[in-house]
């Protein structure tokens, strides 16, 4: 037998190994310190990705205000994570993330600072640190840095008092959840910083809409144009919104025709499961409200030229 | 009389004919076709070239490569069948929407918008005809296609490739699955994934699944079957010229969408972040066997 055939034979025999199943000896263990790096390289891009859906919604909700009063609450524009229990350090809250330019980045807030106390209550829950924010008069926060207790002191900017969480889905389009708009991981995948805005913002208007006072007959036409003006007055570019929503229809064809009301199937996301969708969630009738998009488009870039 | 009669036909005809399509409308139903066929031609071109590298380990369980990728409007998601049927006409016989370079379909002379009416023996009545063919020993097999009015005869080497056939599955989430005969990938997953490379190595693993299955025959779910599949995956992406890199471990990211998981992954998975290390480690096994001229074949795992 030649030294290639009897490589090959070996080989092979090592395939018929994997094969069968039995025969194979458990794997090598793995480096720890490899795990664990790739393990911190996961949770660094966790982190990253909920940092810039923040920002977004951040800027978007902060740079609209104007549009949703009176429906404004205080951000303080910091994304927090409760404090490593496991890991010697005082109990609070660790920032994960400020957004560059408001007024605790500004302020002197760090990633990395823990929060200890806010207007002097101590081991406040990250669920309730937005709730707890004054209203009316400037924050205040003592931080640990390293060894250091810091103290800061910041006037909140007011941002539209509508909650933005990420959903852990792959689908596109954003939605409600309970009293948030929830975006998917893969729409922050697949869009601009613009693209979310205006999906973020077509959402924000339907949560303002429900404040309504009059009888509304076309709730997505209304959320449309409402969404664009909010994206718009936040400074986001809003001329590609008729290429986001026509992505959205290739993408989700089912999107393109149906109005009103009706129930669709769909495959989820394993071989089990078939997800029911109402008509509320699904932004129907794309091409119907493509022609009234773009007119609001050109009405907004035309009196943004005239301002300048 | 016969100027009556036709006038009266006309009146019928028009009064039949259906309101037109709004043109806008007519447009998002024809780019998302297009988007539809674009990703099924992903992913038929990767499956056909998989399978067919993937023969020497597939053993007997082969069927003949044809290297064709199709489409019958009533296979096409509900929403694109009607424009699938402006576009393909209403017949069962499937038609070729792309031909891989270098396969047998494409040696024989096989073109895009060919009706495939007889493979072998057999009439096509779906998809499936083309995808997962008859297994022969001879060395061509016949291909009869429908080419405008013409009909022609084509013969079409025979190349086994493992016998699986590969499905597109109309749905956002992320996630693959070997059942039956098939793999199904949905689209989802192409969405996300984009690279070639990457969704070759998902396929590698589904099919390193179905192979495993065959040989030992029951369905593993344990956390070992999960490995030897990301290690047989990446080989038979790799045998078809997919070259990974370690940002293809695609299935990291899908982490991100769930960073519970990073914790407290799914049962039958390793966590994570061990797959992705598992998966660099394949990748330098076949870089030396590439680097020394040893034919790309699994060991045991390291």
């Amino acid at each position: 037998m030649s030294a290639a055939a009897k490589l090959l034979a070996a080989a092979l025999l090592g395939a018929a190994l994997v094969l069968t199943g039995c025969a194979v000896p458990a794997p090598a263990p793995l480096d720890a310190a490899q795990v664990s790096a790739s393990e911190r390289g996961v949770r660094e891009g966790v982190r990253q990705l909920r940092a810039r859906l923040f920002r977004i919604s951040y800027s978007l909700r902060v740079g609209a205000r104007r549009l949703c009063e009176p429906l404004l609450l205080p951000d303080a524009g910091v994304l927090l994570a409760a404090a490593d229990p496991s890991r010697p350090s005082p109990a609070g809250l660790s920032v994960l993330y400020v957004v560059p330019g408001s007024p605790l980045a500004r302020a002197g807030v760090r990633e990395g600072d823990v929060v200890l106390d806010l207007d002097g209550q101590s081991a406040v829950q990250v669920s309730q640190f937005n709730i707890a924010l004054p209203a009316v008069r400037p924050a205040e926060l003592t931080l640990q840095r390293g060894v250091e207790h810091v103290h800061i002191r910041a006037e909140l900017a007011r941002a539209c008092a509508v909650p933005v969480e990420l959903s852990e889905d792959t689908g596109i389009m954003t939605f409600q959840r309970g009293s948030s708009v929830a975006v998917p991981y893969g729409l922050l995948e697949a869009a601009s910083d613009d693209w979310l805005a205006i999906a973020i913002a077509h959402q924000i208007a339907h949560a303002l809409l429900e404040f309504a006072t009059e009888r509304i007959d076309d709730p997505e036409a209304v959320a449309d144009r409402l969404g664009l003006l909010l994206a718009a007055e936040a400074g986001f570019d809003v001329s590609t919104a008729p290429d986001f929503w026509r992505w959205l229809a290739h993408e989700n064809p089912w999107r393109i025709a149906r109005t009103g009301a009706f129930r669709i199937r769909r495959p989820g996301p394993s071989l089990e499961t078939e997800i029911e969708y109402s008509a509320a969630q699904l932004h129907l009738g794309i091409a119907r409200r493509l022609p009234a998009i773009r007119a609001s488009v050109e009405e907004i870039l035309a009196a943004r030229s005239r301002a300048r | 009389m016969l100027p009556l009669a036709l006038a009266g036909g006309l009146a019928v005809g028009c009064a039949l004919r259906p309101a037109a399509v709004d043109p806008l409308e007519r447009d998002l139903y024809a780019a998302a076709l297009d988007l539809w066929l674009e990703r099924s031609a992903q992913l038929q071109t990767i499956h056909e070239r998989i399978r067919l590298e993937g023969a020497p380990i597939c053993g007997d369980d082969v069927s003949p490569v044809l290297g064709l990728v199709v489409a019958r409007a009533t296979e096409l998601p509900e929403p694109l069948r009607r424009v699938g049927e402006a576009r393909f006409g209403a017949g069962a016989a499937p038609v070729v929407t792309a031909v891989v370079d270098g396969l047998p379909g494409a040696a024989a002379g096989v073109r895009v918008g060919d009706r495939v009416l007889r493979v072998g023996t057999r009439a096509t009545r779906s998809s499936r005809a083309v995808y997962a063919p008859p297994s022969t020993a001879a060395p061509t097999l016949e291909l009869r296609v429908a080419r405008g009015a013409r009909t022609l005869e084509l013969a079409v080497e025979n190349r086994p490739g493992c016998a699986y056939r590969a499905e597109l599955l109309d749905s956002d989430g992320f996630n693959a699955y070997a059942v039956d005969r098939r793999i199904v990938v949905l689209a989802g997953m192409l969405r996300l994934l984009k690279d070639d490379a990457a969704i070759a190595f998902v396929m590698g693993h589904e099919l390193a699944h179905h192979i495993a299955l065959r040989t030992t025959g029951q369905r593993s779910r344990s956390s070992a079957a999960e490995m030897r599949a990301d290690y047989l995956g990446v080989y038979l992406a790799e045998r078809a010229e997919y070259r990974l890199s370690p940002r293809d471990f695609g299935l990291v990211r899908a982490v991100y969408a769930a960073p519970g998981r990073l914790s407290d992954p799914a049962p039958s998975h390793p966590p994570y972040p061990e797959r992705a290390v598992r998966f660099d480690r394949t990748l330098a096994e076949i870089a030396r066997k590439r680097a020394s001229g040893e034919p790309l074949l699994p060991g045991v795992e390291p």
